[in-house]
């Protein structure tokens, strides 16, 4: 099976909304659900994940914000496309490994997709560029509401919705924002923020979600309650503690500036250097050096390229993408190569990513 | 304070054990206690579900922890035991199932246990039924446990004839 090739171009959900946010890269949303009558995916026989992916189909046709979208099956596509997908967010890292009866949906603008028989029977998120969760939120919730016009959810109203793992169940909500936060980080302020995001029911990760590292100063603030709390709560909450770092944020980059622009701009310039004359970059020096060049857009010392094109690139830059952009399957030094030679190519022309 | 274990940065760290019913406190700068393994990486504020849940379950160890990890699920088959080790639940039966067991674990991961949320809000007479049914067979575990049997066996009656109900509106 082959992707549909509107997807080859850029990454849909980041030329959504607030694109252009200097701090906050996206926002995302993703709700738990499983349907009565079946045990929870990983437990469930293949006939009963066959059933299950037949009644959200049948649901999917029935939702108008699905009602288009492509419906892909994972165990139909190469390694390289769904790393694709998973690289940009689309699926998870536990479904691109899994295989028989396992899908997703995901409409023509790439900012909603629907996992069926994932963790739980469906995992549908909605994404979306910059600060944005009461609009994601509103998309989500519509979908749900159709979503359960056709289905039997579990639900039991002591405990909320029933998700395999303890750790969803209630809301099955969980909600991220991805942030920018250079300033903080070098001024070592980060850990102090972090504690205190940590210490109110919500979590802090690395770019890629679960387990991983921190990398290019990006940090996914997500909730971790999901019983005792409401939606609306939980998305406040996190609107209000996102507030208060980019404020802090902002702080820092001021103090930075005030303190030592000269050791600041040496930085930025040098990432620019870098990025825009080396031979060969690795995956991890590109989000570092983006992150640099990010930072001294946030500080005005650089005027391109624009907060939409360093997200396009940062995701541009993995490899599965990498690979293909290049119609072909590239060694790790043949990627390195190939991605110092593309990012030449933006910084020297107008950056069009696509 | 100083450090007790390189005794030369101060000591930012302060970690209380209980061992053999006697309180220990060692006070450790933020260096000795990632080499001690004491605490993670300070940036690194996230952690696994898996390891969570790990953690949280070892802890429930009583002579009742066996009979406790027997104890399956009616409707999908699932041990508690094998609960346990995937940290996943088998069907939506299970938090009847092993509602007892879940309930600690609840507390600790969740702000409470009561759901704030949206609520399904379909019309459709059956599945409100059905979630009656699950949250009354809730009620009736609490009350035997509880050994409120006037409760459980007035709750027990309800249950069965919210059943009769919902397979004779399935054969209609």
């Amino acid at each position: 099976m082959e992707l549909p090739k509107s997807f080859l171009s850029g990454c849909g959900w980041l030329k959504t909304g607030d694109r252009n946010n200097d701090l906050v890269i996206s926002s995302r949303i993703r709700l738990a659900r499983n349907i009565e009558g079946f045990p929870f995916s990983q437990w469930a026989s293949s006939s009963d994940l066959k059933r299950i992916a037949e009644q959200v189909r049948e649901a999917i046709n029935h939702s108008a914000c699905l009602r288009n979208a492509n419906l892909i099956a994972i165990e139909e596509l190469e390694s390289v496309d769904r790393h694709f997908l998973a690289e940009r967010y689309m699926i998870s890292q536990e479904l691109a490994k899994s295989g028989i009866e396992r899908y997703v949906a995901i409409n023509p603008e790439q900012t909603s997709a629907l996992m069926i028989n994932e963790e739980d029977h469906i995992r549908l998120q909605v994404l979306m560029a910059g600060s944005n969760l009461n609009h994601v939120w509103n998309l989500i919730s519509s979908i749900d509401g159709e979503l359960e016009e056709s289905l039997d959810f579990c639900f039991s109203n002591t405990f909320g919705y029933l998700t395999a793992c303890p750790t969803n169940v209630g809301t099955g909500i969980r909600c991220s924002v991805m942030v920018h936060l250079p300033a903080l980080v070098i001024t070592r302020k980060i850990e102090k923020v972090l504690s205190a995001v940590t210490q109110i029911g919500l979590t802090v990760r690395g770019l890629s979600g679960e387990g991983s590292d921190i990398a290019g100063n990006l940090f996914q603030i997500s909730n971790q309650w999901t019983l005792g709390i409401s939606e609306k709560e939980t998305i406040e909450k996190i609107g209000k503690i996102l507030h208060q770092i980019v404020e802090q944020e902002r702080l820092a980059q001021k103090q930075m500036m005030d303190d030592n622009r000269v050791a600041l701009e040496d930085k930025i310039w040098r990432a620019y250097a870098l990025l825009r004359y080396a031979k060969v970059i690795s995956s991890n020096e590109a989000v570092e050096l983006l992150s640099s060049i990010r930072f001294g857009r946030n500080m005005g010392i650089l005027k391109a390229p624009s907060y939409e094109q360093l997200n396009e690139m940062l995701i541009q830059v993995r490899p599965a993408h990498l690979q293909k952009r290049a119609g072909k399957q590239l060694t790790m030094v043949e990627r390195d190569e190939y991605r110092a030679e593309l990012i030449r190519g933006w910084m020297e022309n107008g950056q069009s990513t696509a | 304070m100083i450090c007790e274990v390189c005794k030369k940065k101060p000591a930012k760290i302060h970690v209380t054990q209980i061992k053999d019913k006697q309180k220990v406190t060692i006070h450790i700068c933020q260096d000795c206690a990632h080499a001690k393994g004491v605490a993670g990486p300070a940036i690194n504020t996230s952690f696994s579900v898996e390891q969570l849940l790990a953690g949280f379950m070892k802890t429930q160890t009583s002579e009742s922890g066996e009979i406790a990890n027997q104890e399956t699920c009616p409707s999908c088959g699932l041990s508690y035991r094998a609960f346990k080790e995937s940290g996943r639940l088998g069907c939506s039966l299970c938090y009847d199932t092993f509602s007892v067991q879940l309930r600690p674990l609840l507390q600790k991961v969740q702000k409470e246990i009561r759901h704030l949320g949206k609520v399904p809000n379909k019309g459709d007479n059956r599945t409100t039924m059905r979630r009656s049914v699950s949250d009354l067979r809730l009620q009736l575990k609490e009350a035997v446990g509880q050994e409120n049997f006037e409760l459980a066996a007035h709750l027990r009656d309800q249950i069965r004839q919210m059943e009769n109900q919902i397979s004779q509106s399935n054969e209609v």
